[in-house]
């Protein structure tokens, strides 16, 4: 009955968040940003000590090509999520929705999976695709990739669409949300695509060592680990966080990061949350 | 009137930030049609989030069908249907799909031919069932609005300003067609309002609220009971005979005939419609027609709104 429900707000819900000109959009950056990361494998050949070399240019090909996924994901899910709650609370769409008898967890949830889903899926493909192309004489490492990225980048846009979530329903207006939660979502991006030693130049060891804790970042590290992918520039400089952590510890702390907002936020909105608008 | 209570609101206050909104309002909703009334900022639209569960009052007690509303929202929202002021629906949806959803989150089983006939139950023709709600009129979308409140069999149905976007005529029709399913399908309704002529002759139960206090509560015949003053205009055949009669009721402050009808101000409504047929009789003259004028909630409304 609830699964029924359920689907048929997520149909609505989806044909909304991905109106017209927004999944166009959205595929077209990606696009253009994954493009702009692959890495012609004319730069393995090249090399004497192979393996070292490979090792080396996938992980900077992945991590390059999952960053600049990151960004046009990372700011679609923070304008759609803001858009998706505070435009609905400002319309009137939510009270309308909110007095049929459909329960607060349920509905936040749809609204919820209406924007991650999609988002998810697209860097799913995108990501398996040019991380494909680069490396198509490894199917391996494809097939691998492309089986942990998917829950991986769920859990990365988590994070991401509860920052959404928290902005729009704590300041309520559409265009001041949006624009907040693209500043904040810019922000956490921008630590995740910064480059370990720049930061040990500017900020100190200490620093530079947390950063791989950081939201996004540590998914990127999480993925990394899991293809058993070592960062040979930076391994003697830096990241002995990095390195000492296990995956495990890494898988922890990226599913504590996609739940730190996502679960007070699902708290708050069934249990507190007032609409009178 | 029935008199069956089927909500309840106890000293229920709430307050935004400083504003207080509802101050100690008690209410109670009856079985048929209750009217809201209060001017603007009086707090109906505030009650009414309060009464579905959107809100959550800081003290007292709020009851539809003797379910907490904040509580228990979930099995109140599923038994009312509410027609909000502020009208919202997915715009890229068809009149018809947005129904459809609706229904179908109301856990109604309701075919597409029982939806096109609620659609045009309120007057929404065929060949804009199919058309993006978004292209719709103001009225289309009171309309669309109207129907979706209607959806899986509501025992109450609560509307917020329901006529606010139609012209004269089609008020009439929306007021028709509330008193029609009330007396066909015993639906129970909460109309909040301020175009007082319409309620007037609609509702069963008025409740007048002003800045989140119950001012007053009961039927039309209560509502005037403590009015200072009330107009009559009375068709009656002879008119001077039954004039000479009424000067002398105690009760009378004025009488004027304009147009061959006694316009008559009483202090006293219920005793005048009580004395008037008796007198009537006396003399002998045939009563036609007495009918209070059509602004006299409002002048209830008024000296209330300005004694209180
Ligand atoms: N979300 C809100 N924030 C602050 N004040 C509010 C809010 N909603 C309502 N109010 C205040 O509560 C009072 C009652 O408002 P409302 O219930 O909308 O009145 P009505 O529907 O009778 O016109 C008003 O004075 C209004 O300013
Ligand atoms: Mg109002």
């Amino acid at each position: 009955m609830s699964v029924r429900v359920g689907l048929a707000l997520l149909k609505a819900e989806l044909s909304k968040a991905w109106a017209r000109p927004i999944l166009e959009v959205t595929i077209a950056l990606m696009a253009i940003l994954s493009v702009a990361s692959i890495r012609p494998l004319t730069e393995i050949y090249s090399q004497s000590d192979f393996s070292t070399a490979f090792q080396s240019i996938v992980a900077e090909s992945v991590s390059a090509t999952m960053t600049s996924l990151m960004l046009p994901l990372v700011l679609m899910c923070a304008v759609l999520m803001s858009l998706s709650f505070a435009r609905d609370y400002e319309s009137g769409l939510m009270q309308s929705l909110l007095s049929v008898p459909v329960s607060r967890s349920l509905f936040f949830t749809v609204k919820f999976v209406a924007v991650i889903l999609p988002l998810a899926l697209l860097s799913w493909f995108f990501s398996v695709f040019f991380v494909g192309i680069t490396f198509y004489s490894s199917p391996w490492i494809v097939l691998q990739f492309s089986f942990y990225v998917l829950p991986v980048s769920v859990l990365a846009l988590m994070f991401c669409g509860g920052i959404g979530v928290l902005v729009a329903l704590l300041i309520k207006r559409t265009i001041p949300s949006v624009l907040t939660t693209l500043i904040a979502n810019f922000f956490f991006w921008f630590i995740c695509s910064m480059e370990s030693e720049y930061v040990y130049r500017s900020f100190g060891a200490n620093f530079a060592n947390y950063v791989c804790l950081a939201p996004f970042k540590s998914s990127l590290v999480f993925l990394d680990k899991l293809l058993g992918i070592q960062h040979s520039v930076s391994s003697s400089l830096i990241d002995p966080l990095v390195s000492s952590f296990s995956v495990g510890s890494f898988g922890i702390l990226v599913v504590f990061w996609a739940c730190v907002l996502v679960v007070p936020m699902v708290v708050y909105f069934s249990r507190r949350f007032e609409i009178c608008d | 009137m029935d008199c069956e209570i089927i909500g309840e609101f106890r000293s229920v206050t709430k307050r935004f930030g400083s504003a207080v909104a509802l101050d100690g309002l008690s209410l109670k909703i009856y079985r048929g049609i209750n009217g809201l009334i209060g001017p603007n900022g009086a707090g109906k639209t505030t009650a009414i989030r309060l009464s579905l569960g959107l809100i959550k009052a800081d003290a007292g007690c709020a009851e539809l069908f003797r379910f907490d509303c904040w509580n228990d929202s979930l099995v109140i929202r599923g038994r009312v249907g509410v027609l909000y002021e502020k009208l919202a629906f997915y715009d890229n949806l068809s009149g018809l799909e947005q129904l459809r959803l609706m229904a179908k989150l109301k856990g109604a089983s309701d075919s597409v031919v029982k939806l096109r006939k609620l659609l045009c139950l309120v007057e929404l023709d065929e060949s804009v069932h199919g058309r993006r709600v978004g292209g719709y009129s103001a009225g289309m979308r009171q309309r669309l609005g109207l129907a979706q409140a209607l959806l899986g069999n509501p025992e109450l149905v609560i509307l917020d300003e329901p006529t606010a976007n139609l012209d004269p005529l089609n008020r009439v029709k929306i007021l028709e067609l509330i008193t029609f399913l009330n007396k066909e399908h015993d639906i129970s309704f909460l109309i909040s309002s301020h175009i007082l002529p319409e309620l007037e002759r609609v509702c069963d139960n008025f409740i007048l609220m002003n800045k989140g206090k119950l001012l007053r509560q009961g039927s039309i015949v209560q509502m005037f009971e403590k009015t200072v003053t009330t107009k009559f205009i009375v068709r009656v055949q002879p008119v001077e005979s039954v004039m000479v009669f009424l000067k002398d009721e105690a009760y009378v402050e004025d009488l004027a005939v304009i147009d061959d009808c006694l316009h008559v101000v009483v202090r006293d409504a219920v005793l005048f419609r009580k004395r008037l047929p008796l007198l009537v009789g006396q003399v002998g003259a045939s009563l036609d027609e007495v009918r209070m004028v059509k602004s006299d909630l409002e002048t209830v409304f008024k000296s209330t709104v300005e004694g209180a």
